[in-house]
């Protein structure tokens, strides 16, 4: 991968990146926005909560519960709990992005999700030097605001009309398994993979998506006990 | 509870783990396991969002040779050989559909 040096040309390569990753956000916007409207939320309160959580995953977790009945507090911890990894994303992130002004960081900060968290960690792994890091985030960040909210509103508005058994929404897994399988640096992140991706399944039926912190930390130990200690 | 209140909290809640260190806890020193143990948590988080997604069909785990474990092996194997993700939902998707289609008939 290339480094970029000025302004204009990071924030581009932001852009850029994220084109092929925009074929994996529609699918989901139109899965959340038909899950949305199948409980009565109207365009514009979906493309609000689409605005306020930018979480696909969370979304469609808080609209299942909400169908349900579920308490106010179960829809807000589960919710949290399913986006516990922006937690993780945060922490990794801040080392290269902490140079930058507190306004840089707040905006930064609310585009966090998987797609932009992929891209971002991977450019500054290997760029540690590379200038105006904060234009390649909000370069692919921005690209995945306007496709999410514009996908979210497709979904809300046409979503219903688009037969489920088409199985558009199995573009999601494959686009994890399209960012996951090229950042599998050495053995040890193969092995820390499977380990994760056996103990979510087994663990799936949990309440709450709980079964995916529990994989995830799974996955994580695993890494740690073979990992080399350095670097 | 008025949606619009709901949606807000829930927005910042979100929020609040997105900012967590980037804007919290910014100049806290990681213990360099934490360190190490970030490294993984990419690969990790993704197999663990993909493999229920692939291996499971209606909430059970069914790990027949059926069209979505035909795609996702044929995704992996895309994703390891192009490193694209373009390539890897187009070709996935397209053995999906195609593999679907083709055990209609037996």
């Amino acid at each position: 991968m290339t480094k970029y040096s000025t302004k204009q040309s990071a924030f581009w390569a932001g852009v850029r990146a994220f084109l092929p990753i925009i074929l994996g956000v529609i699918p989901f916007g139109l899965v959340y926005g038909v899950a949305a409207t199948d409980i009565g939320i109207t365009p514009a309160q979906g493309i609000g909560m689409s605005i306020f959580m930018v979480s696909g995953a969370a979304q469609i977790v808080s609209l299942e519960l909400l169908k349900n009945d579920a308490a106010i507090w179960i829809i807000i911890i589960s919710a949290s709990i399913v986006n516990l990894r922006f937690i993780i994303y945060s922490a990794s992130l801040t080392p290269y992005l902490r140079p930058y002004s507190i306004w840089w960081r707040l905006l930064l900060g609310y585009f966090i999700t998987d797609q932009p968290y992929a891209l971002s960690i991977t450019y500054f792994n290997e760029h540690p030097d590379a200038p105006h890091k904060q234009w390649y985030h909000f370069g692919h960040s921005i690209m995945l605001w306007v496709s999410w909210i514009l996908s979210s509103a497709l979904g809300l508005f046409v979503g219903a009309f688009i037969p489920t058994e088409w199985g558009f929404g199995f573009a999601i897994p494959l686009m994890f398994l399209g960012i996951a399988v090229p950042a599998i640096k050495d053995w040890t992140f193969l092995i820390a993979g499977i380990v994760a991706g056996g103990v979510a399944l087994v663990t799936a039926s949990l309440p709450n998506n709980i079964g995916l912190i529990i994989a995830v930390v799974c996955g994580m130990a695993v890494g740690v006990l073979l990992g080399e200690d350095d670097a | 509870m008025n949606l619009w209140l709901l949606f807000l909290i829930l927005g910042l809640f979100t929020l609040a783990e997105r900012y967590s260190f980037l804007i919290f806890l910014g100049n806290w020193k990681m213990p360099a396991l934490m360190v190490k143990a970030l490294r993984y948590v990419p690969v990790v988080v993704l197999f663990a969002l993909a493999s229920p997604a692939i291996l499971r069909t209606d909430n059970v785990i069914d790990l027949s040779l059926n069209p979505k474990i035909i795609a996702g092996m044929v995704a992996i194997l895309i994703a390891w050989r192009t490193r694209n993700v373009l390539y890897t939902i187009l070709g996935g998707m397209t053995i999906f559909w195609l593999s679907r289609w083709l055990l209609t008939f037996l």
